[in-house]
């Protein structure tokens, strides 16, 4: 498992987070996903033999906002 | 209290904020109907008995909720000061989710509460569901993920400490958020995202207005004498001098008291009589701050008080909210 935190631009209410942590959630290869507003930030855990950083960025970018790497280590 | 500013509120920046993620997961649990009905061959070419399902009991668990937090505002608002207070906040409360629309500092982005994730979670698998009754169910579930404007909403149903104030609040707040979930995605698609960034700041307005009536208005009840509206104005036909026995009658009607300015001698007893005349709204809560006096008339009910004034000078009345007000004139 490995988990990265992401930066994300472009939200604008708790909606988002409840859009960016379902979609994510929904996708093979993600355990969890947990985005907090306030801090504009995004926590995935996955399995990186099934999903990559850059396909999850991929889908956050897809839903409308856009997400850059701060940190990423493996647990 | 202005239903039409929070009904207005609700059909500009609410409905686009509560649009957000109410109008996604919408589309998804009726795409997800509409699966099965392609499956059993019994496919309905359009979306609105599920929209209408969905919508009808949101407004129905809304307004229970605003009943609810209204009589919970009654019960807590018990002094009459926490329940000012409680109004300030919500005033305040709104002024800073306006500012996070506004995009002011991201400071305001903490004032917006983010609901739990196990609740987020379990609304997001109903609007999954096939049921025929999931879009009925998802409306009512939508009380668990409010955003922003609706707890703000909310905050001033608890300050009303009055559960069918409180529900009228919600009500006309949900009604408004109503007509947007018929054009789900339409604004977006059609006029742009661009368009709805302004939208959205041009209706952080109205919050901001609505807060800033809040924080009036508990100034006002509380007595603070540079409220806007703390003075009401002498109008020839609302002036009334006590006649000798001291009974002055009030009639409490919808939009506010008439007199409300009366003029009473002092060190003989004055009997206050309020006359409920179909107010619904909050005018019907009565209260004299310095004399103690509280009092939440029903419609068309009579309620007297009688107090002897000691010194000549002027005793403001409002009713809970600080939204209407008059003075007694002790001379």
């Amino acid at each position: 498992m490995k988990k990265i935190k992401l930066q994300i631009t472009g939200m604008h209410c708790t909606a988002c987070v409840m859009n960016i942590d379902g979609e994510l959630e929904d996708t093979a290869g993600v355990n969890s996903a947990s985005t907090n507003y306030a801090k504009q930030t995004s926590e995935v855990e996955f399995n990186p033999e099934d999903i990559t950083e850059d396909k999850i960025i991929k889908i956050i970018d897809s839903l409308g906002y856009s997400a850059s790497l701060v940190e990423g280590k493996k647990v | 209290m202005n239903l039409w500013v929070i009904f207005l509120t609700g059909l500009t920046v609410g409905g686009l904020t509560c649009l957000a993620v109410q109008g996604g997961l919408l589309a998804s649990v009726i795409s997800a109907r509409k699966d099965e009905e392609v499956e059993k061959g019994t496919g309905r070419k359009n979306a609105v008995f599920p929209t209408l399902a969905f919508l009808i009991t949101k407004l129905i668990a809304y307004t229970l909720l605003g009943f609810i937090l209204g009589a919970f505002g009654g019960v807590i608002g018990i002094s009459q000061t926490t329940q000012i207070i409680m109004q300030l906040v919500a005033g305040l409360y709104m002024i800073a989710i306006a500012l996070n629309l506004l995009n002011v500092h991201p400071i305001f982005r903490y004032a917006v509460i983010q609901p739990p994730k196990f609740l987020t979670r379990r609304v997001r698998n109903q609007s999954k569901s096939k049921d025929l009754f999931a879009p009925a169910l998802l409306g009512a579930m939508t009380v668990f993920i409010p955003c922003g404007t609706t707890l703000a909403m909310e905050a001033l149903a608890i300050s009303s400490a009055n559960a069918f104030l409180g529900a009228a609040i919600m009500a006309a707040f949900i009604l408004g958020t109503t007509p947007l979930f018929f054009g789900v995605g339409w604004i977006t698609s059609v006029l742009g995202d661009n368009f709805r960034q302004r939208f959205l700041k041009t209706a952080a307005f109205a919050v901001i207005f609505l807060g800033i009536t809040s924080v009036n208005g508990a100034l006002v009840a509380w007595g603070f004498p540079l409220a806007f509206n703390s003075q009401p104005k002498t109008n020839e036909k609302l002036y009334s001098e006590a006649p000798s026995s001291q009974t002055v009658v009030i009639n409490v009607l919808s939009n506010g008291y008439s007199p409300n300015y009366i003029k009473v001698k002092k060190d003989l007893p004055v009997t206050v009589k309020l006359v409920g005349k179909d107010a619904y709204s909050c005018a019907s809560a009565f209260r004299v701050p310095s004399l103690g006096i509280s009092k939440n008339l029903l419609p068309n009910e009579t309620y007297a008080f009688v107090f002897t004034p000691k010194q000549a000078g002027k005793i403001g009345f409002t009713c809970s909210m600080g939204m209407y007000s008059g003075v007694i004139d002790v001379i």
